[in-house]
């Protein structure tokens, strides 16, 4: 094992320490992204997020506003490099399923902390939207949710 | 009437802890994608294999006039040497029957390795190391058959050809490796003959190096005195000639059969080299021959 022989194979190193890197990351992040999501999701359980398109019946509201939750979020290197070998024989990229439900969730949370400070409860008429964000090696998504924020009697 | 009660539910659990796990999964897809690279690769090699002898010989001739003609030796020694060499190719060449337009052009090497081999054209290479070995004009003979065969039957052409399609698919996986392995498969590996042979090849032009013996010198001495000096198959690296070719020793039986069988032996005088082709020993024993 001479010094050439590390130097020819470097981009293999480089490879697998970024896989190593990226997969040790990424899968720690995503453990604890997940962890803060399902605490917030119970915090904020008292405010419900409805896509109908009306008030329901029942419900007396008020004030209506727009509320919006925007999340961007990238994929890592390993996710990217398992997607790539996904690409080639088909089946679920399931790294990205990980991924975008951490962003939906995550949109739906922030739109859920605007309507509490808007002082509403209820949000009706939710729907989401993701834009891609390209001009990067390793791609990352936008998704945005948004309501109509209302005040109710409840 | 009372207000409905509206609720989100929360997710069962999250996707992460559910799913297959990524290592696994990318183990998995390593393993088809290996899997089916190596089908790919073996079957482009069989098939350029079996189609690059079907080329006419021109190409190949083309070929070698970019890659290994060099300008002629400027020292008279060499340029004896040469045509001391050629000669001798000649007239093995002459009881070998070669397709018409297939001529073999012979060299030699400043090189300490105990080797020769056969590239692209017709074109022979003999090592000095292997020169100065080969005790008599007969092993030499022998040695050319040998090596005229492997480009009479266009084994070159199938082993270039196989090599050369092989680079072909890598250079889909990795384009840099790929030039690379193709720079040195027209460069080092073609040079050195390390482009392998089969073992049924090399006992194909062990045959016709037999025939041309016997029709030249009727015998086989020569082939017995150049396995005699031939690396053996566990020398140390550096001795290339041997490693895709069988056993010396099987070898050597397989001959003394196919001889006896025609009425000959692997015995019989031997005949000095010409003056030209007697190599003095190197001035100071010259480092060992590294792994190519």
């Amino acid at each position: 094992m001479n010094a050439s022989f590390w130097l020819e194979t470097l981009n293999l190193w480089l490879l697998l320490a970024l896989l190593l890197l990226g997969y040790g990351a990424g899968r720690w992040q995503e453990r604890r992204h997940f962890r803060s999501i399902r605490q917030r999701e119970e915090a904020l359980r008292h405010i419900v997020a409805l896509n109908t398109r009306y008030v329901p019946e029942g419900v007396a509201a008020t004030g209506a506003q727009l509320v919006t939750g925007g999340v961007v979020v990238s994929s890592d290197y390993f996710k990217t490099f398992v997607a790539g070998f996904r690409a080639f024989f088909g089946g679920r990229f399931r790294g990205y399923e990980t991924l975008l439900e951490r962003a939906r969730r995550e949109a739906l949370l922030r739109l859920k902390e605007d309507a509490q400070a808007a002082g509403a409860t209820l949000v009706i008429g939710v729907r989401f939207q993701s834009t891609t964000i390209a001009g990067s090696s390793t791609p990352s998504v936008e998704v945005l949710a948004f309501g109509t924020a209302l005040r109710t009697a409840i | 009437m009372s207000p409905p009660r509206l609720e989100n539910r929360l997710p069962p659990e999250d996707l992460l802890e559910r799913d297959e796990h990524p290592l696994r999964e990318l183990a998995w897809l390593l393993a088809a994608s290996l899997a089916a690279l190596a089908v790919l690769v073996l079957a482009t090699g069989l098939v350029a294999r079996w189609l690059a002898p079907k080329l006419p010989f021109e190409h190949e001739l083309a070929l070698a006039e970019r890659l290994f003609d060099e300008a002629p030796p400027a020292d008279a020694a060499t340029r004896e040497r040469r045509a001391a060499l050629q000669a001798l190719a000649d007239r093995v060449a002459a009881t070998m029957a070669l397709p018409a337009g297939m001529r073999v052009v012979v060299s030699d090497e400043p090189s300490a390795l105990v080797n020769a081999y056969a590239t692209v054209g017709g074109r022979i290479r003999v090592f000095h190391g292997l020169l100065r070995q080969l005790d008599s004009e007969e092993a030499l003979a022998a040695l050319l058959a040998h090596e005229i065969a492997h480009v009479k039957h266009r084994h070159v052409a199938a082993g270039m050809g196989h090599g050369l399609a092989v680079v072909l698919v890598m250079a889909v996986v990795t384009p840099e490796g790929a030039a690379q392995a193709a720079q040195g498969l027209l460069g080092g590996a073609a040079q050195l003959g390390l482009l392998g042979y089969s073992r049924e090849a090399e006992r194909q032009a062990d045959a016709e190096a037999l025939a041309a013996s016997l029709a030249l010198y009727g015998h086989g001495g020569g082939l017995a005195r150049l396995f005699a000096v031939l690396p053996q198959a566990d020398a140390p690296a550096g001795t290339a000639w041997l490693r895709s070719h069988p056993d010396t020793a099987e070898r050597l039986a397989l001959l003394e059969a196919a001889a006896a069988a025609r009425g000959a032996t692997l015995a019989g005088p031997a005949t000095p080299l010409p003056q030209a082709l007697q190599m003095p020993a190197p001035a100071r024993t010259p480092a060992p021959p590294s792994a190519p």
